[in-house]
């Protein structure tokens, strides 16, 4: 192995289109004419999928070769020599145009893909002007639905198996599959109850041309008329690179973005799919105040007024009867700010975003180290429901890496032994869930084996709420706050920080069940439907004088809110989340924020405000900058990018 | 006429040849026990010196295909019969695996000492039910009185022989198609050099893997029989040794039979029994469906069958289905026939091939049904053109050539059915048909 490392990568010479070229051993022809700066076209082709040669639109000459060739098929060899443009090859790829043509229905006027699609653009630049075709077209019924998701208009299909290549090499479902055979062959679910899989919706992304469809998106914008946002998923703990399209101040459409770090060019359904919450008629965007036990509307000022009073009141009495339960969604800056708050203006270390207690460690690996493993083990959770995205990394360490893969439930499972006893290169995977006794004993084998183990957080901005001191115990960066960073921070906030740890979210609703918590600050999370004992925390919530609920829905710990502040979606605010890798990821604002919404940073600033803070952060920028002065460099070293 | 020795048909008509005693009372097994006591270099150089060429249709000399196959490697080897004679106008492996199964048993054994293989694969096209029960019936045989299992006749040397019926595809006929549909893969055909390496580098499971027609396999007995050198200097040229010919249509004994490589085509026809009725013949397809069709005249006629001499007048000797047809036929309405068949048996992987075959077959059911145009003529051989070399396997290539076979000698056909609209050539619609 570390001889093939050093020694440098064995190259071949061939000449395209009289240019030379010089590209590793086993290149594909038309990788290399793309260096060579030749415009190859091409539709079944897709460098992470393997070769098809099924469009047969890619045809050039090779030297010394009887035919023309598909220059995505042939790997270059030494010597070669590769004609892209003679009339010989012109003529070969506006005849496979033609043959594409005939039986699509040309329908782009009106069909979803119609202006980034790839036969639209290549019949632009290489088809025939006009048809010879006067006989009746194929037909299909169309659309057909594969799943919630996705659909098919089986008319305008190429049948260049992109899609059923995508789901047996890179989802490794084999969820689609070609029924029949020739001009009758049709892409459908390999199973009877349809296109199941998680990643369906990159098939639509994949596809050249507008046969795949997202069905939320079907007729709802036209390619031209959105507007791109970089962004960052918000549904899991991957933190798949993102295109937010949005027009009319509405999410259009999830694409997704390249980082070949994190998820290659990939998202799972859910994050392709479910993120349409962003256009809910159910938001609430107006904040509210309890009257006469009803929450009414109400000015942002005289909410903010209600809020500021109660927790300057409360913490005056006693700085130990504040509470707030941040949240895994809100941005770094916002958790930043949140938990400074606390630690300033309220002098209390009663602040904590954790339902459950969960051992806090990072990744011992890279996500895309995964996708190189030997062994692999899933333990006490399966990948592909809980973090999607992770399971194409697993599923690349199988396929070519011929990596072992087992998801298991216990860590005395074999499977573990087996895995450990493959010792380096095998990685064990473990949620949140795992006991501390259980995850000791794995680390222990574990280190003495030299596998690696990965607890993987569940939510967008797990770590970014561990990392930024929304915890009872810890300053940002994890520094414990008894410890020496703290008068760093009270030089750099101006003023004292409690010494003593607060009280985690379990003791901060016993302790309001027990009436001793006067006012509680309740931000983007929902104690009542997700704190385990669910019991402990309505009666809690219902105890406590003062509950603030600061949201984008009204949730079940809304019902006991007396102020509620309407917040602004991820779209609707720039900022940074951490993924579980502990990478920092900004994203950008695609819309403005909804209604009289407010993102969650400037609710805060306005509060922090009003509780006297001196300089107020004017945006999520200003807020960074002083994370970034404060934080060690581990901790928010931001994207790559 | 010149002599026919006949080689494969030897026995043809020998009661019950078909049992494993009736054939070993007929040189049966004999050249397999000879094979089993010789180097397996030593059979290929036997081969090698026959001249024997792939019967399948290609013509690719055997002893090449089975030099082929890496020395020393600790991958298996496999033996592949392709069986899937799907060739319209082509019966002669049907025959070979109805009445003389144990010529095909033999055969296997022979080339699977040759190429070191273990385990052999008889591909059986799945309408093939009868040849499919007899080769089942003559490998149980064979099993029975040693010649297949483990240390066949204390030779150290073990084969088994697997027959794997086909589910009725043409294109499984194709060999890199029928090794997926071996395997359980859908039937379509994999890459080929220059993309990917040849089979017997990398074929079923990506190991080293011949495949033969069932012809070119069961010759190999006789050709140890009576010693490749002998079998060589039948024929001449570089197509040597005997050929089955599938001879059907308008001739008046439209059967199976055997000829030397190079038989002029007249004898042939005699042989069969001349045209049917005695009615002038007008054209006739020499190897099968896809190779392009000859017009009945003398200079055709007189054409020795061989593997060169077809290819250098524009055709093929292919898998020797040979067809006549009489005076009676219409070129298009033929072809119409044909096309129908490729574009139902295209496997619908590559686009010239999915979409050409079912555009050629939209232009001739539009002729034929009196809606033709004259461009359309020029627009399928056009089409023809875009399909030739471009499409994935040859099955686009193999319907392709045909109709440039029918447009050389009978364009005039096709005019003929083309509807006369210069008074109204904007409007396009099939004329009213004349009454009486």
């Amino acid at each position: 192995m570390a001889e093939t490392i050093t020694q440098a990568p064995e190259t071949v010479n061939l000449t395209i289109d009289g240019k030379k070229v010089t590209v590793p051993k086993g290149t594909l022809l038309i990788t290399a004419a793309f260096q060579a700066g030749a415009d190859v076209p091409y539709f079944c082709h897709h460098p992470r999928l393997k070769p098809a040669g099924a469009c047969r639109m890619c045809l050039v000459r090779i030297e010394k070769m009887a035919k023309l060739q598909t220059a995505c098929t042939v790997p270059v060899s030494e010597g070669m020599v590769v004609d892209t443009l003679s009339p010989e090859v012109k003529q070969a790829q506006q005849g496979i145009l033609e043959f594409l043509l005939i039986n699509h229905p040309l329908d782009c006027p009106i069909c979803d893909r119609g202006g980034e699609c790839p036969l639209q653009n290549m019949t632009f630049q290489y088809g025939p002007g006009v048809t010879r075709f006067i006989d009746e077209k194929r037909h299909f019924p169309k659309p057909v639905p594969l799943n919630d998701y996705v659909s098919i208009d089986r008319e305008r299909c190429i049948q260049c198996s992109r899609c059923t290549r995508f789901q047996a090499e890179i989802a490794g479902d084999g969820a689609l599959a070609i029924e029949s055979r020739g001009n009758s062959a049709v892409i459908a679910p390999f199973s009877l109850d349809g296109f199941q899989s998680h990643f369906s919706g990159n098939t639509v992304e994949l596809c050249p041309v507008g046969a795949l469809l997202s069905r939320p998106y079907r007729f709802q914008s036209r390619p031209w008329e959105f507007h791109s946002t970089d962004s960052v998923c918000s549904m899991c703990g991957v933190g798949c690179n993102i295109a937010v399209q949005t027009r009319t101040n509405q999410l259009m459409r999830v694409n997704s973005r390249l980082n070949e770090d994190v998820n290659e060019e990939w998202t799972c359904d859910t994050g392709k799919f479910e993120q349409y919450w962003v256009n809910s008629e159910e938001r609430i965007t107006t904040p509210m105040i309890r009257r006469a036990s009803v929450l009414k509307p109400c000015s942002w000022d005289e909410a903010l007024t209600a809020v500021a009073e109660a927790f300057s009141s409360a913490a005056k009495s006693s700085s130990n009867t504040v509470a707030g339960i941040g949240s895994t969604r809100t941005s770094n800056e916002e958790a930043y700010l949140f938990q400074r708050i606390f630690r300033t203006a309220l002098g209390s270390n009663n602040i904590d975003h954790r339902m459950h207690d969960f051992p806090i460690r990072p990744m011992e690996t890279s996500l895309a180290a995964i996708g190189e493993a030997k062994a692999i083990v899933a333990i006490g959770f399966d990948p592909k429901q809980y973090l999607p995205v992770v399971w194409l990394r697993i599923y690349k360490a199988i396929s070519n890496g011929n990596a072992t893969y087992a998801h298991v439930s216990s860590v005395d499972d074999p499977a573990v032994e087996a895995a450990l006893a493959v010792g380096e290169g095998a990685i064990l995977l473990t949620d949140d869930h795992i006991a501390s006794a259980d995850l000791d004993k794995l680390t222990k084998r574990a280190k003495s084996a030299g596998a690696k183990i990965n607890v993987l957080l569940p939510d967008n901005n797990s770590w970014g709420a561990i990392l930024m001191g929304v915890l009872p115990d810890r300053l940002p960066s994890l520094q414990p706050v008894g410890n020496g960073a703290r008068p760093k921070f009270e030089a750099l906030w101006g003023g004292p920080v409690p010494d003593k740890p607060g009280l985690a979210t379990w003791d901060i609703l016993k302790a309001g069940a027990a009436g001793d918590i006067r006012a509680l600050y309740v931000l983007g999370s929902n104690p009542v439907a997700s704190f385990p004992d669910r019991d402990l925390a309505a009666s809690a919530l219902e105890k406590i004088p003062f509950v603030v609920v600061q949201d984008l829905f009204l949730s079940e710990s809304a019902q006991y809110a007396n102020v509620f502040l309407p917040a602004s979606s991820f779209i609707e605010k720039a900022g940074t989340f951490t993924n579980i890798e502990g990478r920092v990821q900004p994203f950008g604002a695609a819309i403005r924020p909804v209604g009289d919404s407010k993102p969650d940073w400037q609710i805060l600033s306005e509060l922090y405000a009003r509780l006297g803070a001196s300089a107020p952060f004017f945006g999520p920028a200003d807020i960074a900058r002083e994370i970034a002065h404060s934080a060690d460099k581990n901790t928010f070293a931001g994207d790559r990018r | 006429m010149s002599e026919q020795p006949q080689i494969l048909f030897k026995y043809r008509n020998v009661e019950n040849y078909n049992n494993i005693d009736v054939y070993m009372k007929h040189e049966g097994y004999a050249a397999a026990r000879k094979a089993l006591q010789m180097e397996p270099d030593a059979v290929i150089e036997e081969i090698k010196a026959s001249g024997l060429r792939g019967r399948g249709g290609a013509g690719f000399p055997t002893h090449i295909k089975w030099n082929g196959i890496p020395k020393n490697w600790d991958k298996p080897h496999y033996l592949v019969i392709n069986a899937d004679e799907g060739e319209p106008g082509t019966a002669k492996d049907r025959e070979l695996m109805n009445k003389m199964p144990h010529l095909l048993v033999e055969g296997c054994i022979i080339a699977a000492r040759a190429i070191r293989s273990n385990r052999c694969y008889i591909y059986i096209r799945g309408e093939y039910m009868e040849p499919g029960q007899s080769v089942r019936k003559a490998i149980q045989e064979a099993y029975d009185k040693g010649f297949l299992g483990k240390n066949i006749q204390g030779s150290g040397f073990d084969l088994d022989i697997h027959v794997h019926m086909g589910a009725g595809s043409y294109e499984c006929g194709e060999e890199s198609a029928l090794m997926s549909s071996l395997m359980g893969e859908r039937g379509m055909p994999r890459h080929k050099p220059p993309s990917a390496p040849l089979p017997v580098i990398s074929g079923v499971w990506d190991s080293p893997t011949i495949v033969n027609n069932v012809e070119t396999v069961a010759t190999a007995a006789p050709i140890l029989n009576m010693g490749g050198a002998a079998y060589g200097k039948i024929g001449s040229g570089r197509s040597l040794g005997t050929k089955l010919f599938t001879v059907s249509g308008h001739v008046n004994k439209p059967a199976n039979y055997e000829f030397v490589l190079g038989t002029p085509i007249r004898e042939i026809l005699e042989t069969a029994g001349g045209p049917l009725n005695g009615k002038p013949l007008k054209f006739f397809i020499p190897g099968g469906s896809s190779t392009p069709l000859f017009p009945a005249t003398d200079k055709f006629l007189d054409l020795p069958l061989d593997y060169e001499t077809m290819m250098a007048n524009g055709s093929m000797l292919g898998s020797g289905g040979l067809m006549f047809f009489d005076e009676g036929v219409s070129v298009p309405a033929l072809m119409t026939r044909l096309m129908h068949f490729y574009a139902h048996e295209s496997c619908g992987k590559c686009t010239p091939c999915r979409e050409g075959t079912n555009w050629l077959t939209k232009i001739h059911d539009r002729i034929m049904a009196g809606g033709g145009r004259h461009e359309d003529i020029d627009l399928l051989l056009d089409i023809c053109n875009n399909i030739g070399g471009r499409s994935f396997c040859a099955l686009g290539d193999a319907a392709a050539m045909p109709i440039q076979g029918a447009l050389k000698y009978f364009r005039h056909e096709y005019e003929a059915l083309i509807p006369d609209r210069s008074l109204s050539s904007r409007i396009y619609a099939p004329l009213p048909v004349a009454a009486g």
